[in-house]
């Protein structure tokens, strides 16, 4: 995405407006290590560049919106938190958020990421994740318990229209909470959480889930069958691909396949120690300890009880 | 029993007359409904008989809408004003239990009319409170103040308030409830709900009823299996709340919210009290009279529990 050329402009006089060339470049080689203004420009080391060349040219180069938006982060930080202590106070920072704001993104306080505002649209890296790099995710891995069979048995249009209202449940479900659905195959699905408590949104999810999922299977379904399913969450480093067969390698899909397919009973939520950590005391209570060899994972069973 | 005639919107003043002593008549609850709403109508149960107005209609959708209603043994009858349909006979092959034309309907059906069918096809009417509903005209739409309609009716009280008071203070309790309040009504919203009334900790939501279903009874089944999720995604300071919700179905004169303090509504005042007075759980409690509305599917999820002021109560199975 192209930057609009107002922003950059805006962006162009806050540096040239609040710091000396020594202190762009220190803001600048937090995001790209081996950037160098001189050379760049083709200055000798010796000769001072002004101000706002300076400004201009990094400006120019950050142009593009992934990088665009480390660079107004990084003068967010040097603004909050400063640099080798010392605090910058940015001119026309807010009007320059301001103005990303009306692109369609939201800063997100919690990872310090600007993200894309799900009312203005919705793509599966929030419209910053980039391919390659590591973010702390949290995941939830659905699996539809006897899809082959249920696939062998019923007629094709049948089984198709009951897994279509089941994507759009945990569609909803899932980008409600701001997450993603990351890949959606013929027995289950990948969502991904990043922002705010991530964890509680993914098991918040997860029980929403069951819950229409019980609506379905007994008011809308016209499969003669109850429709069962599996959840697991866990959550960590995620290594983000934008293909989903790329996706299925890293370490954190592999474990939470594995902890949905050996560790999940049927209607189901398995979550690990780290998400059950963060759990509000009234769902962590829902959830029973269960232990496989040394590892603790904590289940709850949808049970209703009855009056 | 239950009369419901389905209706062509041009042809509702003749069929309104031609019913007139059979809507009067205290043995029957009857209610008309648009033909191109028809087609979301679940058919209800061994207690209705449903008049299809099929003037004007393609022969194909015809046969389409009869076999529907003949499909899941339901009582139904034809109304052809236009004599458009001549194998009369195929209609009662299919076991429709009467047909009326335009020649027929110049003078307003009897009682008689209705009970001989009941008695031909072996009907026994359920023992019911007799309703006449007033089924507006598109909804809210079609509802003008000072005038009597029927409506759908969502009691809610959060519970405990005592004690949320003494955890989180009153001011906190104030933006809790406010918060839960307007979840509330967002989410009604969705199915033509409107907070008519709302009192510290207790609102009145009313739906207008469309004579045959209540689309908001699975918004009330998703606010019981939701509450924790609702407690804590939707409201302030992390507290669980618990909650009770009545919903019935009955008449009153509607006057827009904040002027309805002169409403005298026996209606009102009896859901208010299955709300407060018949339990001290929490959960979804319902009327018969919005029972008999579910379709065979929806029933299941409730139980039948012990009568409240000469009304059975179905409660919600699940929590």
């Amino acid at each position: 995405m192209k930057i609009p050329y107002s922003i950059l402009s805006i962006t162009e006089k806050a540096l040239t407006k609040s710091m000396d060339v020594h202190t762009m470049e220190r803001i600048v080689k937090s995001i790209i290590p081996n950037y160098n203004l001189h050379t760049i420009m083709g200055f000798s080391e010796s000769i001072p560049i002004p101000n706002k060349d300076a400004a201009a040219q990094i400006v120019r180069d950050f142009s593009e919106s992934k990088l665009f938006f480390k660079l107004v982060h990084a003068l967010m930080e040097a603004q909050e938190y400063g640099i080798m202590g010392r605090r910058y106070p940015i001119a026309h920072l807010h009007e320059i958020v301001g103005e990303i704001i009306n692109l369609g993104f939201i800063y997100d306080k919690n990872n310090r990421i600007f993200i894309e505002n799900a009312k203005a649209r919705k793509t599966p890296n929030w419209g910053v994740l980039e391919e390659d790099e590591e973010y702390i995710v949290t995941l939830l891995r659905l699996d539809i318990a006897a899809n082959t069979q249920l696939v062998r048995k019923y007629e094709s249009p049948l089984i198709t229209q009951t897994y279509n209202s089941l994507r759009s449940i945990v569609t909803a479900a899932v980008e409600q909470r701001n997450g993603r659905v990351w890949n959606w195959e013929g027995d289950g699905c990948i969502a991904a959480f990043i922002l705010g408590n991530r964890n509680m949104s993914a098991v918040c999810s997860a029980i929403e889930i069951f819950h229409e999922l019980f609506l379905f299977n007994y008011i809308d379904s016209e499969l003669p069958e109850p429709i069962n399913i599996r959840v697991a969450i866990d959550t960590g480093y995620c290594t983000y691909k934008h293909s989903p067969e790329e996706l299925k390698k890293t370490e954190l899909v592999t474990k939470i396949l594995e902890l949905e397919s050996k560790h999940t009973p049927l209607n189901s939520i398995t979550i690990t120690n780290s998400i059950y950590a963060s759990l509000h005391a009234e769902i962590a209570n829902k959830f029973t300890t269960t232990r496989s060899g040394n590892t603790v994972y904590y289940i709850y069973t949808i049970q209703w009880a009855t009056p | 029993m239950n009369i419901i005639i389905i209706y062509q919107k041009k042809n509702l003043p003749v069929l309104q007359k031609a019913f007139a002593a059979i809507i009067k008549s205290k043995k029957f609850s009857t209610a008309f409904v648009d033909y191109t709403e028809s087609k979301k109508i679940q058919p209800l149960d061994k207690n209705t008989i449903y008049y299809l107005d099929i003037t004007g209609t393609k022969k194909v959708d015809a046969e389409k809408h009869v076999k529907k209603f003949n499909a899941g043994g339901n009582y139904f009858a034809i109304i052809d004003l236009k004599n458009s349909f001549t194998d009369i006979a195929w209609f009662f092959h299919n076991n429709a239990c009467d047909y009326l034309n335009k020649d027929m309907l110049i003078k307003p059906l009897p009682e008689k009319r209705i009970q001989a069918i009941m008695k031909l096809k072996g009907i026994i009417p359920k023992a019911q409170t007799v309703h006449n509903y007033i089924i507006a005209k598109d909804s809210w739409k079609g509802i003008v103040p000072d005038n009597e309609y029927t409506f759908c009716f969502l009691f809610i009280e959060i519970l405990d308030i005592g004690e949320l008071k003494k955890h989180i203070g009153s001011e906190h309790l104030n933006q809790k409830i406010f918060s839960f309040r307007k979840y509330v009504e967002e989410l009604l919203y969705q199915v033509d709900g409107q907070c008519w009334m709302w009192m510290d900790a207790t609102g009145l939501f009313i739906f207008p009823f469309n004579g045959t279903t209540v689309p908001s009874i699975y918004h009330a089944i998703r606010l019981i299996l939701n509450r924790l999720i609702i407690s804590l995604e939707h409201t302030v300071f992390n507290q669980i709340i618990r909650y009770r919700i009545a919903m019935h179905i009955g008449n009153t004169v509607y006057q827009p919210r904040g002027k309805t303090g002169t409403i005298i509504s026996d209606c009102i005042n009896s859901l208010f009290h299955l709300g407060q007075k018949y339990t001290g759980e929490d959960g979804l409690f319902i009327t018969e009279d919005v029972y008999t509305f579910l379709n065979e599917r929806t029933k299941k999820l409730f139980l039948k529990t012990k009568p409240f002021e000469g009304r059975q109560i179905y409660t919600f199975k699940y929590k």
